[in-house]
């Protein structure tokens, strides 16, 4: 556990990266939960009178085609990205974890059998691969969870198998299996605590690539559905009124998807650096 | 001959590898909950109409069967038909493959360059102005969505300052050349068209640039991370430190040993590349495979489906051994 405990003592000294990503992800975080009270319309509400229309009082960052509130539908799509995204990478860290745990911790043939099975994986680009789960399995939100979830869990198992690969050979964990633990209370009291750090990196990081993932799938129609209030689909149903310079109906969802992506990224690679420094 | 056999010896490697690709492949397909068949027929099919597809396609037999008939299509060059359109799957490719290598080449060596040139900057002046300014930008390449910032070019180059021709063709329309080799700028060469050629690198130019910012922010990094590496090692303090000359050190040292690791870094970087062409055709109507593969997976056309991963695929690890062979003959340490 002493990973973990250690951990509020350092974050006294965070380096300024990760506060400027946590008061993004704050503010995004803060959108998504108040979302319903922050505007005057729902995200799929149609303003009869405004349709396609740019910024202006009431509608402060114009309408789309449909007459929804852009604004509206940016701050309910945090919910749809904040929320898909921790989940895909909430199961891709459970899952990486106890396979890595697994296969590092049985070694012989479940490793070397497992490893080559991942090693096939990862032979497919990523999106690549998640265009083609998301186009098989259809496009509900379980579904996106589940395939983006998926998609990026090798790399914990790579992640995690290593770091037991590491520990078996030292003192503390050989006098506990001395000691006659059980291989459950080895797995997961011994030996995962003390292989989570490196997750804590990178989980952040992930949950970057997650939401552009899901963005990118929305974007080509594979992802959520319109008239779902999502930044992808958002940006894919404005893409065709760039062309007749109506320009707000794409750009504001893409900013909020970057500020968002931007933060995750400022979190991960600030506690990156802080564990080279270490 | 060294050379020789290390590829030899790496492409027998590679076999195992490619079986697992073809069955990850061809069993993703059956990952679907029910009957591939159903998806094929019409809705209004009869349970004659089905069996019938089931028979034409193969589907009756035992699935081994399926897999090897499968597989020695594929190495035989023979995809199949798509279920969509009917065309010959291996004539689409033959087609579309050109254009989406084109983007990828060119996007690639663009990337390259500005990584390579920045990267190593940025490690000569760490911590000082430069190296912050490029850190800014990696971060601003990793974090942007690359199909929002190739909307935004659009926006800017075409629509507000009227620079960037309209995002749909590679040439302009009146200008267009027969085609030999499928890559729009030899095609135009050999056609001695040089207002095509003009016309064709002004249609590249966005979708280049947007693909290449998004792969030059990693890459710059990594530069960045491994020109570091070779200032603090001993052998090139050594170096400095008998006061070589800063070119001589420049250029010999840094330069060369920095550059040696870069085969891998692409590598890896490619295939973000590859999936990010899929983003950047849809958003310049560029028709390449991106295009093709993604319009098969709006309607589930599954052999096309197949066929774009197994390529993708193949391709990737592909170059992934091109990256091993260069590396060995950059770097002598390298055992083959």
């Amino acid at each position: 556990m002493s990973a973990i405990l250690a951990l509020p003592r350092r974050i006294v000294r965070l380096p300024s990266m990760v506060l400027v990503g946590l008061t993004i992800l704050t503010l995004v975080a803060f959108a998504a939960v108040f979302a319903p009270w922050l505007t005057g319309w729902g995200p799929e509400e149609m303003d009869m009178m405004y349709f396609l229309e740019g910024p202006m009082p009431g509608h402060w960052l114009g309408t789309d085609a449909n007459g929804m509130d852009v604004l509206s539908r940016i701050l309910h799509g945090a919910r749809i990205d904040l929320g898909v995204a921790i989940a895909a990478v909430a199961i891709a860290v459970t899952l990486g974890t106890l396979v890595g745990l697994i296969f590092g911790y049985a070694g012989g043939w479940v490793d070397h059998v497992g490893m080559r099975v991942l090693d096939m994986f990862q032979a497919f680009p990523v999106f690549i691969l998640a265009l083609a789960v998301a186009a098989i399995l259809g496009n509900s939100m379980i579904n996106l969870i589940l395939t983006i979830g998926f998609i990026n869990a090798p790399p914990y198992a790579r992640l995690i198998r290593a770091e037991v690969l590491s520990l078996r050979n030292r003192t503390f964990v050989e006098a506990a299996e001395a000691a006659g633990n059980s291989h459950i209370s080895m797995l997961f009291r011994h030996l995962l605590p003390n292989a989570l750090t490196p997750i804590l990196v990178i989980a952040p990081l992930n949950c970057g690539w997650a939401i552009l993932m899901l963005a990118s799938l929305s974007f080509v129609g594979l992802g959520v559905p319109v008239p779902g209030a999502e930044w992808g689909a958002m940006i894919s149903a404005g893409a065709a009124d760039i062309v007749g310079g109506r320009w707000w109906t794409a750009t504001f969802p893409g900013i909020a998807l970057f500020i968002t992506v931007l933060g995750f990224n400022l979190v991960g690679e600030g506690l990156q650096e802080q564990g080279v420094k270490r | 001959m060294r050379v020789a056999a290390y590829v030899l010896k790496r492409l027998l490697l590679l076999i195992p590898v490619l079986i697992g690709v073809s069955l990850i492949a061809f069993f993703l397909i059956r990952l679907l909950p029910g009957d591939p068949v159903l998806l094929i027929v019409p809705e209004t099919a009869t349970e004659a109409d089905i069996a019938a597809a089931r028979e034409r396609l193969g589907l009756d037999q035992p699935i081994l069967t399926q897999y090897l008939s499968y597989v020695g299509g594929a190495l035989t060059g023979d995809f199949g038909t798509s279920i969509t359109t009917n065309r010959s799957i291996s004539a689409d490719l033959a087609q579309r493959i050109p254009l989406t290598l084109e983007l990828l080449i060119y996007s690639m060596a663009v990337a390259l360059v500005l990584a390579v040139i920045g990267g190593v900057a940025a490690a000569r002046h760490w911590h000082k102005l430069p190296d912050k300014v490029l850190r800014f930008a990696a971060l601003f390449g990793n974090s942007v969505p690359e199909f929002w910032l190739g909307l935004m070019l659009i926006l800017l180059f075409y629509q507000g300052l009227h620079v960037a021709p309209p995002p749909s063709g590679r040439v302009d329309m009146d200008l267009a050349v027969p085609t030999h080799t499928g890559f729009i700028l030899i095609d135009t060469l050999i056609a001695g068209n040089g207002k095509a050629f003009l016309s064709a690198l002004h249609h590249l130019m966005l979708p280049v640039a947007t693909l290449a910012i998004t792969v030059t922010a990693p890459l710059l990094r990594s530069v960045r991370a491994s020109a570091l590496e070779v200032l603090a090692s001993d052998n090139y303090r050594c170096a400095a430190a008998h006061g070589l000359a800063p070119r001589v050190l420049r250029q010999r040292y840094l330069m060369r040993q920095t550059l040696t690791r870069l085969p891998a870094l692409s590598a890896i970087v490619f295939g973000n590349l590859l999936g990010g062409s899929v983003l950047i055709e849809y958003v310049f109507s560029w028709q390449g495979l991106g295009q093709w593969a993604l319009r098969g997976m709006q309607v589930r056309d599954y052999p096309v489906i197949q066929a774009f991963v197994l390529v993708a695929a193949t391709t990737y690890v592909l170059i992934f051994l091109l990256a091993d062979v260069i590396q060995a003959a950059l770097d002598p340490r390298v055992k083959m």
